[in-house]
């Protein structure tokens, strides 16, 4: 037996002796300090903070938000976006939920900011002081941008949901599973103070010019950026949706009344924007469809873009049905046509005969650059809108209503060869700020008054209506001030149609019932023995909109698992 | 290649007559022993030893070689069909070199990573397949986690024990075994001809409200015109065998004398795939095609007194020819490009084709070049165990290495080629061949583009010592040092290491006990979380004994054995995952070529407590003998599997942001029985036998992350629910109006009209959408399995049958989208689908309106595509002469035998379309051989 004994230790010796043999070896992956120490990684690691942006074209499954608002509507029934139309969408199933995409975003920033809060760079301070001072201001402006992003994410989050949650660290899953599930929605208010805080103290270290910006870093975010989001941010703050009279949920806007000071404010923070043109500088691009073309250019009027390669899915997508490979994809509405006003400045209107024989002619240019209309020059031929044309019904998917998509659109694209061409998607321009800050004057002070900014409303909706390649005529300046708030609507809705604005506008101005639940209209063309069209528009769509559905739904799960300390919005259950 | 029939046959007329005379001598020839209960003194083999049937407490099955041997596959794990209770066995494949079944053993024990059970071969860790079906001594199946045990940290899905063949003391023997037969695919999907396929598609176009494609005239030219202008492929009869030829020759010789014994053999193996037209390139075949060499070594030497020394070497070599476009392409040609679009042949040489169907399928398979797969295994281990008995009574030391070495590489020639579209001359209507489409280029050779490298080295220590303690008891022990070293391709290696340990006890020869314990460990895990304890006890006490008083004349054996312990599996489809690490994230583009810029990201958060996935295993068995006949053996088990991995998003809020761990928290119990009988009578002349085993296994999900769903629709949820049952809506009818569906509930998926499929609202929310989905019916793995084996022998003729029965398993038919929803994008129009949906026969319709369109309401899972997919296939038939000893003594051979035999000749089930475990993709193949086994 003793010799058992001895053997059996001494099987356990040699199982000792031998225990680190279980020691991993020669592992070819990647650290924290592989990161923080390799300043490759680091740059790579900046990168990172940028991939949860939201994506402008196909930004809801093969479609976007435009088709689930009075813009368009997609040809294509199964398209998750169509949910938004039906009032298909729940608590438990929504087709453009970012709550998750943008807590990423977040945490990507903190992970960037974390990592780099100990790094000096002082080893390089005497052997290379050329490298030491350009990585110490590079850092600096990494943080700052570190900062945008995160105010950026979360204004994506708080525009959809009022206020969120804030939460200010990588949180730790391993020591702070209570506090996740303890974390609770911070107030609209707090939000709101919290994105512009973030803007502020980016801007202190972001590029100011356009040309501070080396050629590869073309689409990093820069002062005009922070600002443009700051003023974006206080625009809507200062909306209707989120001064709800007698509103007393914290959650869902602001409970005091002092909104007046809220488009002040706003009116100043879109001049900051307007105020750099000359320094960064900004001004509008000459001619308006180029901006939607740019490529991998520059333009003066983009304050901030994203930037995406060569590819030709968007446009599969969207060229009309009858163009090779074409899918129809985004069909523009009646109602987004119509809103197009004559080129004298009057509204267009079907019960003028002479509007009616002939409803493209004589319309506000822009008309022609956003949307293709029958009959009208698409790559070297006219579409044949009409019922039996070669791009419309009965073909299978031809569009719904008798329109195509133009706007972003690249027209030069041979599809059967997959040719691609490079994009950008803009997320700021000029004109947004024009009219964002002409909304808030207008409500501010009226039409005529400059304060102490010294740009009235008027000057500030004219400059984009009179701007170079478009010349509307001017609104006069005897405009009333809850006409020109109309007008101001209007044009916001023409200029930046298909931009990603409609949706979200019509949610702060509580117009949804008119807009997003609107009959869609489109119109029936029919050509002629003698070769001329006829149009009569017609109802396409009856959509669903409930007051509910200005603030997108709490996901359930998300409720579930923070055990109710995460508050549902209003009407949804 | 043509069976010559009429030569079997003579030959086998020759044979009885020679019977006859031999009848006449009245042999009669040795019965082999063969008992399913421990009853004899018969060696079972368990993990690292033997013992004496009687002596085992845990549930082990064991086939023998003689078993195997029956069987002409080239995958050992084909022989094993039916033939173990408890052991699930799917035909997958049959292409040459590639017909590898899926396994598992007592049914569905986890959602994990890792499910088939551990095969080792000779002790070590080793392929199945790299084993040659001649050389196989035993196979032993162990069930339990007793029996198991000793392999601790990768025993919970159960572990299959095979053993080569050594060397036994006497005359040297010389064995040649021949086989040569033809496979044939079991079943193949079936479609219409151009005809139908045209009147159906202009039925589909006008449900769509589309204008007809083609016209009277056109469906005409179908029917009887000129093939070149209307063409009618059947692309599976242009491209596929009736047979194809394979053939076997294995050699082997044993023998021994006191010192030493040795067995080596070789074998030569080739399996001819089923394409056609595959020899018109010169100097090299298109055709599937795999050469095996095989051979084995295994010897020992007792090199000393108390020293025995043991070598086994076993090698490999396989070169497999294919066509060189993927197998999966290839046959997803086969069954959707259209038979109406182009002849096989434009012109003489010059193959069909349009531009939007530019690959075909003869040319695809023929005109694309080829591929050559080399891999060869190479396996060797020494055991030398010292007998320390002149030390202590009862000693013995030992120390075992492996090595193996696994490389495979494929090179590649490939060409392109052009095809010609034909079209009709509209002045004399004769058909024009247009001008090439595509290009036929030279065969150029592409680098390796898979070429991997496999080793692996096993290093063990260990101890055995046995004891009598008084007239009563004994002891015996073993303890065991284990470590292992894998290297796959370029990852870090895998290294497990274990320290095991069983004692054994034995009172009177009649009751018996194990514990089994094993401390083991792999580097997949934090320190702290790598070892593992891993217990088992065991024990059994034989009732009843011939040889003893209570011993009846209707039971004249009876053993009950009782088994419970834990063990794990390591494999959790992680490694590292303890580890903070960082991984490339998508690309950004930035700058002024909007260049994408690299990124890099948080991996999944470090979860330093991620460990095994455990197995609680439970056993308790019965083995008898009744009425000296008939032997049975039953089983009742239950198996826990917890902490499976499972993703924590279900309770981490999302706002952490971050990508979650998997954590240890699933669990999934099973619970089964076992049955196995054999009866069997051998008289003067003749005998027969019938082997006869079952399982009925049923498992549970008990805890699974899972998202919520709303009230009211928890039955989308799969706990509780086996894991693998199928999920879907209930599809109760079609829409017979335009009214009817305007006064049902909403489906969401897709706009729906008369004719497509309605589903029920389960929620009764008032929209049918995906939480309306529920358990609707059993997955692809069945609940039960049956084998059934019979045979008997008259004289020197034998006969044996051996059939497998699945029951409880069902066909997911929307899983095959490609063979069961014709006209979508290019599809044809399979045999399957009849009597479609048309406002005549709305009431009597099988299938929903037809569609030339992606329909997404009708295509998902749902009860209507949900089909019984039992069935009892007849997996071998085999009809042999042995030959009397007067002609053997003649030509001074011991043994001869000649047979006939079937692989997979009948498949009896309710689905009847294709082959109902293998529905598309290279088929599974029946075979019919000639062979016969000689011995000197």
């Amino acid at each position: 037996m003793k010799i058992i004994l001895k053997s059996i230790i001494g099987l356990f010796v040699v199982f000792q002796i031998s225990c680190s043999y279980l020691e991993p070896e020669a592992l070819s992956l990647t650290t924290r300090l592989d990161v923080i120490n390799n300043f490759s990684n680091l740059t790579r690691l900046r990168n990172n903070m940028f991939t949860s942006m939201p994506e402008g074209y196909n930004a809801v499954g093969n479609s976007w938000r435009a088709s689930a608002s009075d813009e368009s509507e997609d040809v294509n029934e199964t398209e998750a976006v169509q949910d938004f139309n039906s009032g298909n969408w729940s608590i438990y199933s929504n087709p453009d939920d970012a709550w998750a995409r943008n807590y990423q975003g977040i945490r990507k920033t903190f992970d960037f900011s974390e990592a780099t809060d100990t790094i000096t760079f002082i080893e390089f301070k005497l052997p290379d002081p050329v490298t030491y001072a350009a990585r110490v201001s590079n850092l600096k402006m990494w943080r700052a941008e570190a900062q945008f992003l995160r105010a950026f994410y979360y204004f994506e989050l708080v525009k959809r949901y009022g206020g969120v949650p804030i939460v200010n660290r990588k949180i730790s899953i391993r020591t702070e599973t209570d506090y996740l599930a303890s974390i609770k929605r911070n107030s609209y208010e707090e939000c709101v103070k919290h994105i512009v805080s973030l803007c502020d103290s980016s801007i202190k270290d972001l590029p100011l010019r356009l040309s501070d910006i080396a050629n590869a870093d073309w689409g990093r975010p820069t002062v005009g950026a922070a600002l443009a989001l700051k003023a974006r941010m206080l625009t809507y703050a200062a909306s209707d949706l989120f001064n709800r009279p007698s509103n007393n949920n914290p959650l869902v806007g602001y409970t005091d009344n002092r909104r007046l000071e809220r488009w002040r404010i706003a009116a100043a923070a879109n001049k900051a924007v307007l105020d750099l043109m000359p320094v960064a500088p900004y001004s509008f691009q000459t001619t308006y469809p180029a901006l939607f073309q740019l490529k991998t250019l520059r333009s003066n009027e983009v304050i901030f873009e994203r930037r995406y390669g060569a590819s030709n899915t968007f446009e599969t997508l969207n060229y009309p049905i009858g163009y090779q490979n074409g899918r129809s994809g985004t069909c523009p509405t009646q109602n987004l046509v119509d809103a197009h006003e004559m080129r004298t400045g009057v509204p267009f209107d079907w019960r003028n005969p002479v509007h009616a024989a002939d409803p493209y002619a004589n319309r506000d240019p822009r008309l022609l650059m956003n949307v293709i209309v029958n009959n009208s020059l698409w790559k070297g031929t006219n579409v044949q809108l009409w019922e039996g044309g070669a791009n419309a019904k009965p073909l299978f998917r031809a569009s719904k209503t008798g329109y195509y998509l133009k706007k972003y659109v690249d027209e030069t694209l041979n599809l059967a060869t997959s040719q691609t061409s490079a994009k950008q998607w803009i997320y700021f321009r000029l004109s947004e700020n024009y009219l964002n800050y002409a909304e808030a004057m207008n409500e501010a002070f009226g039409p005529n008054v400059p304060d102490t900014l010294r740009l009235t409303a008027l000057q500030a909706i004219n400059a984009v209506r009179t701007r170079t390649g478009v010349a509307m005529p001017a609104v006069p300046a005897t405009v009333t001030k809850d006409d020109l708030k109309e007008r101001i609507r209007n044009e916001r809705r023409v200029e930046l149609a298909f931009e990603d604005h409609r949706f979200w506008d019509v949610r702060r101005w509580m117009i949804g019932d008119n807009t997003l639940g609107a009959t869609i209209r489109g119109v029936k063309v029919t050509r002629e023995a003698n070769g001329s069209f006829r149009y009569v528009p017609y109802d396409l769509e009856k959509r669903i909109f409930l007051e509910k559905m200005y603030l997108y739904p709490i996901p359930q799960p998300e409720i579930v698992k923070t055990n109710g300390n995460i508050l549902q919005n209003p009407g949804w259950n | 290649m043509k069976i010559p029939f009429k030569q079997y046959c003579s030959c086998f007329i020759f044979l009885i007559a020679l019977q006859a005379t031999e009848m006449l001598q009245a042999q009669t020839k040795p019965v082999k022993k063969d008992s399913i209960v421990h009853l004899s003194e018969d060696l079972q083999a368990i993990a690292y030893g033997k013992v004496k049937k009687r002596q085992v407490t845990s549930s082990i099955t064991t086939l023998t070689g003689d078993d195997i041997e029956k069987n002409t596959v080239f995958s050992l794990g084909n022989v094993l069909y039916g033939k173990v209770a408890g052991l699930v066995v799917d035909q997958n494949s049959g292409e040459p070199g590639n017909d590898l079944p899926g396994f598992s053993l007592r049914g569905v024990t986890t959602f994990g990573f890792a499910r088939a059970p551990l095969v080792l071969v000779d002790g070590f860790i080793r392929d199945l397949n790299s084993v040659s079906v001649f050389d196989i001594e035993n196979i032993s199946v162990l069930k339990d986690a007793s029996a198991t045990a000793m392999y601790g940290i990768q025993a919970a899905n159960g572990v299959v024990l095979v053993t080569t063949k050594g060397g036994q003391e006497g005359k040297s023997k010389i064995t040649v075994d021949f086989t040569n037969g033809f496979q044939s695919p079991t079943r193949l999907p079936q479609f219409n001809n151009s005809a139908n396929f045209a009147t159906m598609y202009n039925q589909a176009l006008s449900n769509d409200n589309l204008p007809p494609l083609f016209s009277p005239a056109v469906i005409a030219g179908y029917t009887n015109g000129n093939r070149n202008l209307f063409p009618d492929v059947d692309w599976l009869n242009e491209l596929v065998r009736k047979n194809a030829p394979i053939t076997s020759l294995n050699i082997s010789s044993s023998g021994g004398n006191k010192v030493a014994h040795y067995y080596v053999s070789l074998g030569y193996l080739n399996n001819t795939g089923i394409y056609k037209n595959t020899d018109i390139n010169d100097g090299y075949s298109t055709n599937s095609n795999l050469n095996r060499l095989n051979f084995r070594s295994n010897i020992d030497v007792k090199v000393l007194n108390d020293l025995t020394l043991k070598l086994n070497l076993g090698g490999q070599i396989n070169d497999i020819n294919a066509p060189r476009m993927a197998t999966s392409d290839i046959w997803n040609r086969l069954y959707d490009y259209p038979t109406h679009l182009f002849p096989v042949y434009a012109a003489p040489g010059l193959l069909g084709g349009t531009s939007a169907f530019a690959d075909n399928p003869m040319g695809y398979i023929n005109n694309r070049g080829y591929r050559e797969i080399h891999n060869r295994f190479f396996q060797s281990d020494l055991d030398l165990k010292y007998d320390a008995g002149k030390y202590i009574n009862g000693l013995e030391l030992g120390a075992r290495v492996g090595f193996d070495n696994y490389y495979t590489v494929t090179d590649g020639w490939s060409r392109t080629f052009a095809v010609f579209q034909t079209s009709r001359d509209p002045i004399s209507g004769n058909p024009v061949v247009g001008a090439p489409i595509g290009a036929n280029t030279n065969l150029a050779y592409n680098s390796p583009y898979d070429n991997a490298q496999n080793r692996r080295g096993t290093a063990e220590l260990y101890l055995n010592y046995s004891k009598k303690i008084g007239n009563d008891h004994s002891i015996s022990f073993l303890g065991l040092y284990n470590q292992t070293r894998q290297i796959v391709g370029r990852e870090n290696p895998f290294n497990m290491q274990s320290m095991n340990a069983r004692l054994h006890y034995d009172y009177k020869n009649r009751f018996f006990a194990d514990l089994t314990t094993s401390y083991g460990g792999t580097e997949a895990f934090a320190k702290g979380k790598r070892f593992g304890f891993f217990p088992s006890l065991s024990a059994g006490y034989v009732l009843i004994d011939q040889n003893q008083k209570q011993s009846s004349k209707a039971i004249n054996y009876l053993k009950v054995r009782a088994s419970g312990g834990m063990v794990a599996s390591s494999n959790v489809g992680t490694r590292f995952g303890y580890r903070e690490l960082y991984v490339g994230g998508s690309s950004y583009s930035f700058g002024n070529t909007n260049a994408g810029a690299s990124t890099i990201t948080e991996g999944a958060i470090a979860n330093p407590e991620l460990g095994f996935e455990k197995s609680y295993q439970y056993d308790l068995g019965l083995d008898a003998r009744l009425f000296n006949q008939l032997d049975l053996s039953v089983a009742l088990f239950q198996q826990d599997r917890k902490d499976i991995l499972t993703s924590q998003s279900t309770t981490v809020p999302a706002l952490f942001g971050g990508s979650l761990p998997s954590v240890n928290l699933g669990e999934v119990r099973n619970r089964g029985i076992e049955l196995s009988l054999l009866w069997k009578k051998q008289f003067k002349n003749s005998g027969f036998f019938a082997r006869f085993n079952m399982s009925m296994i049923k498992d549970k999900v008990i805890e699974m992350a899972e998202e919520i769903v709303p009230a009211g629709s928890e039955y989308f949820y799969r706990k509780g629910s086996p894991v693998f049952y199928t999920y879907g809506l209930q599809s109760i009818g079609f829409f017979a109006s335009e009214n009817d569906i305007a006064n049902s509930p909403k489906q969401i998926f897709g706009p729906v009209q008369p004719g497509d499929i309605k589903y029920k609202d389960r929620n009764s929310d008032g929209v049918i959408n995906n939480y309306d989905i529920g358990p609707i019916g059993n997955g692809s793995i069945p609940t039960k399995e049956l084998g059934l084996e019979l045979g008997f022998n008259v004289g020197g003729f034998d006969f044996q049958i051996m059939m497998q029965a699945q029951l409880d398993r069902n066909i997911n038919l929307a899983s095959f989208g490609n063979i069961f929803f014709p006209f979508r994008s290019t599809q044809k129009l399979s045999t399957f689908v009849k009597d479609p949906w048309t406002p005549q026969n709305s009431t009597t319709a099988a299938y929903p309106r037809l569609s030339t369109l992606e329909n997404a309401n009708n295509y998902r899972t749902s009860t209507f595509w949900l089909r019984e997919g039992d069935f009892l296939k007849v997996r071998s038939m085999e009809f042999g002469y042995n030959f009397s000893s007067l002609f053997l003594k003649k030509t001074g051979m011991s043994m001869s035998r000649v047979f006939v035999r079937g692989m997979n000749l009948f498949t009896f089930d309710k689905f009847k379309y294709s082959d109902p475990e293998n529905i598309t993709g290279y088929p599974s193949m029946r075979s019919l051989n000639v062979g016969f086994k000689i011995q000197f």
